[in-house]
């Protein structure tokens, strides 16, 4: 029952074969070799699989693949060099495993573009979807007002 | 002490020195390691003379609010200190203390699995296991990473992962003891167990 479906990804137009139970986070991995978005929970509460799907940060576990049919698609590996968000977080040392970052970077990203200089309570809420064991919260409010600083330079 | 070696100044940046010493233009600096601890298992009763490479210590403090109506606790200030050895990272070493300290905060406030008879899990989900989000963080929190050379350690160092755990339960009971005269002797101390004891 699988059926073909073409999507642009990080930019480029390409073709899967997907099974209609198929989340957008397995054909990543399965058929592009993206590991960034991770599936943890499965179940759209933890954010670990965010993807962005037409300029909307979604949860890719959640999200079934064929329903990106001729949408456009970009993970955390859609940029060749590190953006403001990316240095920002490694400068402020905000994760210790690294296994939800792609997910709080692209919801950062999200979040700056709608709120260019967000204060802790409004980093709070937007990101209060994104689940991290390791708790380096701190470091990651203080991560996404260095990226909103260095965005504001650029 | 490479620095001074190969005549170069104080402030001399890591790769130059590299590049000096070995002649390369760029590359990776690559080696291996191992420090194996002294630790010995426990015998056959149990016991051991050595049970630990490393002993944590440390202390928290706690600053708290219950709502007397739901028996719902707001931290309002953390405090968190931990001998760490020598810290080998230290912006990691302040992330550890501070990522165990929150992480035991949801041990004490929300976190229990739940078995049913047969012994199987029954909330295994985050949907029914709550685990510290970014709205949980106490309101305030300080972490403060004490240096003391661990002679048994590789470098002076220690492992200082959970550190930042083991005082964050018991300031919490305490403060919730002394706030509103409940004593509770078992984790998590939910709103719903305060509460039953306000009532």
């Amino acid at each position: 029952m699988r059926r073909e479906i073409q999507f642009q990804l990080n930019g480029r137009e390409v073709s899967a074969q997907v099974a209609p139970h198929e989340s957008l986070v397995e054909v990543l991995r399965e058929s592009f070799g993206l590991y960034g978005a991770r599936e943890s929970c499965g179940q759209g509460m933890c954010g670990c699989c965010t993807v962005v799907v037409d300029g909307r940060a979604v949860s890719g576990c959640l999200y079934l693949a064929t329903l990106a049919e001729g949408a456009s698609v970009s993970t955390i590996e859609g940029n060749e060099e590190l953006d403001a968000v990316q240095q920002a977080f490694i400068e402020s040392g905000a994760f210790q495993c690294g296994f939800c970052t792609p997910g709080f970077i692209l919801m950062t990203r999200q979040l700056l573009d709608e709120q260019p200089d967000p204060d802790d309570e409004a980093i709070k809420h937007y990101l209060s979807g994104n689940l991290c064991r390791c708790a380096a919260y701190p470091e990651i409010i203080e991560a996404v007002k260095l990226a909103a600083r260095k965005r504001r330079k650029a | 002490m490479l620095r001074k070696e190969l005549g170069l100044a104080a402030d001399c940046p890591i790769p130059d020195i590299f590049k000096k010493k070995y002649g390369m233009q760029a590359g990776n600096v690559a080696g291996a390691g191992s420090y194996i601890p002294s630790y010995k298992s426990p015998d056959a009763n149990g016991l051991t003379d050595n049970a630990t490479p490393f002993w944590m210590v440390g202390a928290s403090g706690v600053e708290l609010e219950v709502d007397t109506e739901t028996g719902k606790v707001r931290l309002t200030r953390l405090v968190n200190v931990a001998d760490v050895g020598t810290p080998i990272n230290p912006k990691i070493v302040e992330t550890q203390i501070s990522g165990a300290a929150i992480m035991q905060l949801g041990f004490t406030l929300h976190e229990k699995m739940q078995f049913d008879a047969q012994g199987q899990l029954r909330n295994a989900s985050f949907a029914e296991y709550k685990i510290p989000g970014m709205l949980d963080l106490p309101a305030s929190m300080v972490n403060e990473a004490v240096v003391a050379e661990q002679k048994t350690g590789p470098f002076g160092g220690k492992g200082v992962g959970e550190s930042g755990t083991f005082g964050v339960s018991p300031a919490i009971a305490n403060a919730i003891h002394d706030a509103v005269g409940v004593r509770l002797t078992a984790l998590p101390l939910s709103a719903e167990s305060i509460w039953e004891k306000l009532k």
